[in-house]
């Protein structure tokens, strides 16, 4: 095999020595002279009409150059999904009429300091009609439940259905024929990316009309576009300059500061910083969704599985943000790299009114494997069958036909539990030791046989 | 208007003189380890500060087998300079170790539940507090000053002193966490018990922790004690009797119902603990 | 609007800085000082990525007003950084890739000398407890404690 240079070699970071120094520069040690700073009214509620935004204290307030609500901002929506062709828009940058969840943004107090912004935002005067609140994914979609969307429904709308959904071939069929049905029902509380940096923002007026904005997005061309359309001003005025992200995971893909930051520095002329507390971090940013998966296998008593039925709730929040998008995911997935010949699903992108949720680490998919593989050992604990057998019996094989209608072409999963097999010192007897994925036999062959 | 003054007084009396001039516009703050984060979080809008960091008050001196201890006194040096049960272990268990350098005994008798883990300790050790004023200096045992559930400090008055007793018999700290450093308390037992030649407990002391909204005694739990030897059924039934009367509060860290339950879970462990160790004069 | 004034010792120089009265070391340093090594993850005391030393010992610059420091020592991660080189602490973090953003590593090394200043050959539980108090979401902390204990190992301890 050709010799590789760096592949096997243990290559220090490019960044290491700026980390291990202090001198990596992160968003936050940008600074400007004259700048201001930005401390955010949010939402006390999960639920509420807005009656009326009283902002005259906290502007009189010594220090404060001025407070933006939503008639400040050109584009109100905030956009992400309409750049892939996702609609309709549902998320207003600054709240204008209702709120939808606790810690959503309603006004921006600009102040010479984040002390004087700080207490300047605490005497802004919300009159906030409370609505009852839907807090829980098998109660939005009950019809007693309020209908929070302006749609009126709690879910997103994929092809007219209320759902996105797989049919392949008869899972009643496969569930009637079944030595054994075996059920389950997983679920995930949401889970904040927790990064040690919190979202910053800092966005200077140039003499030429341009902006330049600093900003700790994990996606900074989405945030160019997506800022340019709220803000509607050409892409080419606005120079969005990325950087050493403090830790994302996920949790800096949502374009959550940077118009506001923007808008700020148009409105006064000078150079403004936005940087989170700790506090929004953890309520107001996107977490990964909560999500609620029931799982209903049919399976034989030599191991195979003949079917699997599955509805899954997926708890998007009060607005997309990618949740859409990562439900599809989800469907796609929780399947599992298993090759079963009727397969049912369906996946709910749900609206409550709890803190939005959206990109981490594989969401969607992490979710389903979870589901997936603790419902594999349950099936193997209910026929007696070894938890490394199901799996390696089950395992998808080039040429399957997966669920979603895609021919597999690069599976790996025996190879890889083989050599896990190998890593932890468990030895495979030598009919499974030998499988391989680009064998003909199997069960998953005899399925394709069947099906 | 943000804050328009930092005074640093160099002593007690003219920190004194200061509260009484400002009265309700100044907030005073010992380590400030509360006092910043309410500043920072945005829940605190201080017109003046008052900082006893510099006051005088950070003496620590064992005297005829009793602690006195300046209200200024690190965590940090609790536990690296008194060998006083308890105290030692709740210091050395509080928040992480650059917030023990900075968070003080006399700031702790202030914080918020779930927190005052000195107070928890001190109250078990039957601790009196020192609470000065322009006219002079009054002591109260620790048990009263938390009473009424909140620390009964009068406007013009300041926390100086702790006076700490060596305890006489066999004690036990159990501080349940979510992880096991640098964190609020789920709920706290302090323990402190007196045996007589038989191993019936002749005098009991329970102090919780996140149990209410400041320290407290568990009087009931303490009754199921005396005149018992110290025995699984003795045991249980006191860590039963703990739960009575407590309202613990709810946090992100856990739910008051959860805190309910683990109080006769952290009561059980410390009497255990006791029990088994060697009985005391044997 | 009015203004206090605070003379300490920063890094070894003579310092006074001039700020609103409220404000904190953390503050002082970053935006008066111009010292952006040390970072700002909660402002709550809960993170320990402002750890710097006052007097030599660890100290959460975010809970310290700036006037507590009047008279004292205050060391940053910048002022052990030797002039073209490293700190061994620094590079053992390096080797070790004990940092991955980066962001929990200022306040890490600091808490880390703190106490190999105190105790030069520490033990791993020894070492988890001294950073106990900082928080690092990427690294899982075994390459942070790997890297202190390399640096103790080069001191004569390490082993028990
Ligand atoms: C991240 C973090 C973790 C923590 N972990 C713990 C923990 O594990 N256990 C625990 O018990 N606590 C914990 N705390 C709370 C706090 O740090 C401690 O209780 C500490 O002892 C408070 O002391 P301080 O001097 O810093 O208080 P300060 O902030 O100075 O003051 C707190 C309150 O006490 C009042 N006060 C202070 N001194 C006096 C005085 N001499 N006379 C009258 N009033 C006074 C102040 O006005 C203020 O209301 C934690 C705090 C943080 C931020
Ligand atoms: S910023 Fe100081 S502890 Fe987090
Ligand atoms: S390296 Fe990212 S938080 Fe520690």
């Amino acid at each position: 095999m050709k010799q590789l240079g760096i592949v096997g070699q243990s290559v220090h970071r490019s960044d290491g020595l700026g980390h291990v120094t202090g001198r990596t520069t992160f968003i936050d040690d940008i600074s400007y002279p004259h700048m201001l700073y930005i401390s955010m009214v949010r939402s006390p509620v999960a639920r509420g009409k807005i009656r009326s935004i009283d902002t005259s204290k906290a502007e009189a307030f010594p220090g404060v150059a001025t407070v933006i609500t939503a008639k400040d901002v050109p584009n109100n929506l905030y956009t992400i999904l309409c750049l892939i062709g996702i609609g309709p828009n549902d998320e207003p940058v600054l709240a204008e009429d209702e709120v939808m969840y606790e810690g959503e943004p309603i006004c921006a107090v600009v102040a010479e300091s984040e002390e004087i912004a700080r207490e300047a935002a605490s005497l802004v005067k919300l009159d906030i009609e409370e609505l009852e609140p839907v807090l829980d994914v098998e109660y939005a979609l009950r019809p007693e439940a309020p209908k929070i969307k302006k749609w009126g429904t709690n879910t997103f709308t994929y092809d007219g259905k209320d759902h996105c959904q797989i049919r392949f071939g008869d899972v009643e069929r496969g569930f009637a024929e079944a030595d054994e049905i075996v059920t389950g029902t997983y679920q995930l509380s949401p889970i904040e990316h927790a990064p040690i940096e919190t979202h910053v923002c800092v966005a200077k007026p140039e003499p030429d009309g341009r902006l330049t904005v600093h900003t700790n997005t994990q996606a900074l061309y989405f945030t160019l576009d997506n800022t340019a359309i709220i803000l509607k001003m050409p892409s080419n005025r606005i120079r969005m300059i990325g950087g050493t992200v403090g830790g994302g995971f996920g949790g800096k893909v949502d374009v959550l500061t940077e118009p506001i930051t923007c808008i700020a520095a148009l409105k006064t002329g000078r150079p403004v910083k936005w940087r989170w507390t700790r506090e929004e971090e953890t309520r107001c940013s996107s977490t990964r969704a909560a999500v609620k998966i029931e799982m209903t296998d049919g399976v034989m008593r030599d191991g195979r599985i003949v079917a699997r039925k599955v509805r899954s709730l997926q708890d998007a929040g009060a607005y997309h943000r990618h949740s859409p998008y990562g439900a599809m995911k989800h469907m796609v997935n929780v399947v599992g790299p298993y090759t079963i010949p009727n397969v049912w699903v369906d996946v709910y992108c749900v609206y409550t009114n709890r803190q939005p949720s959206s990109a981490m680490r594989g969401f969607g998919v992490t979710e389903a494997s979870f589901a997936v593989e603790v419902q594999m050992d349950r099936i193997a604990k209910a026929i007696g069958m070894d938890p490394w057998e199901i799996r390696l019996r089950n395992a998808y094989r080039n040429g399957d036909m997966r669920p979603f209608g895609k021919i597999t072409e690069d599976a790996t999963l025996i190879e890889t539990i083989q050599a896990a097999a190998k890593l932890v010192g468990h030895e495979l007897p030598p009919e499974l030791a030998q499988m391989h994925s680009n064998d003909e036999g199997g069960y998953a062959a005899a399925q394709r046989a069947t099906a | 208007m943000t804050a328009e003054a930092f005074h640093l007084p160099r002593s007690i009396a003219e920190a004194l003189d200061l509260l009484r001039e400002h009265g309700d516009d100044v907030v005073v703050m010992t380590g400030g380890t509360l006092v910043m984060s309410a500043i920072n979080g945005g829940q605190l809008f201080p017109r003046r500060l008052m900082s006893l960091k510099r006051a005088g008050i950070d003496q620590l001196r064992a005297e005829n087998g009793r602690f006195e201890i300046g209200a200024a006194v690190t965590a940090s040096r609790l536990a690296s300079e008194t060998d006083l049960p308890l105290l030692t272990q709740a210091a050395a268990g509080l928040g992480g170790p650059a917030l023990r350098n900075q968070a003080t005994i006399g700031g702790n008798l202030f914080a918020h539940a779930p927190y005052g883990d000195l107070g928890v300790a001190l109250m078990a050790l039957d601790a009196e507090v020192e609470l000065t004023r322009k006219e002079g200096a009054r002591t109260v045992p620790l048990a009263d000053f938390f009473a009424n559930g909140a620390a009964a400090r009068r406007p013009d008055e300041l926390v100086t002193a702790l006076r700490v007793p060596r305890p006489s018999g066999e004690t036990a700290w159990v501080r349940l966490g979510r992880r096991q450093a640098a964190t609020a308390p789920v709920a706290t037992a302090a323990v402190v018990i007196e045996r007589d030649a038989d191993g019936r407990c002749t005098a009991a002391r329970i102090a919780l922790g996140a149990a209410g909204p400041a320290p407290m005694r568990a009087r009931e739990a303490e009754a199921a004690l005396v005149g018992q030897p110290l025995d699984e059924s003795t045991i249980e039934a006191a860590a039963q009797a703990a739960a009575i009367g407590c309202e613990p509060p709810t946090d992100a860290l856990a739910s008051s119902w959860y805190r309910q339950q683990m109080i006769p879970v952290v009561v059980r462990r410390a009497l255990s603990q006791i029990a088994a160790a060697a009985p005391a004069g044997r | 609007m009015s203004a206090i004034t605070v003379s300490f010792t920063l890094n070894g120089r003579a310092t006074t800085l001039t700020v609103s009265p409220a404000t904190t070391l953390l503050t002082a340093l970053r935006e008066h000082a111009q010292l952006t090594a040390t970072k700002a993850g909660c402002s709550q005391g809960g993170c320990g990525s402002c750890t710097v030393l006052v007097n030599g010992e660890p100290t959460l610059a975010c809970l310290t007003p700036l006037a507590h420091v009047e008279g004292q020592e205050v060391t940053t991660l910048e002022g052990i950084t030797p002039v073209g080189g490293l700190h061994p602490l620094q590079k053992a973090f390096y080797d070790r890739f004990a940092a991955q953003c980066g962001y929990c590593t200022p306040g890490m090394i600091m808490a880390a000398k703190a106490l190999l200043d105190r105790n030069p050959h520490p033990t791993r539980e020894e070492i988890a407890a001294a950073l106990s108090g900082n928080l690092c979401r990427c690294t899982g902390y075994l390459p942070i404690l790997d890297a202190v204990e390399d640096v103790a190992r080069q001191n004569g301890g390490g082993e028990r």
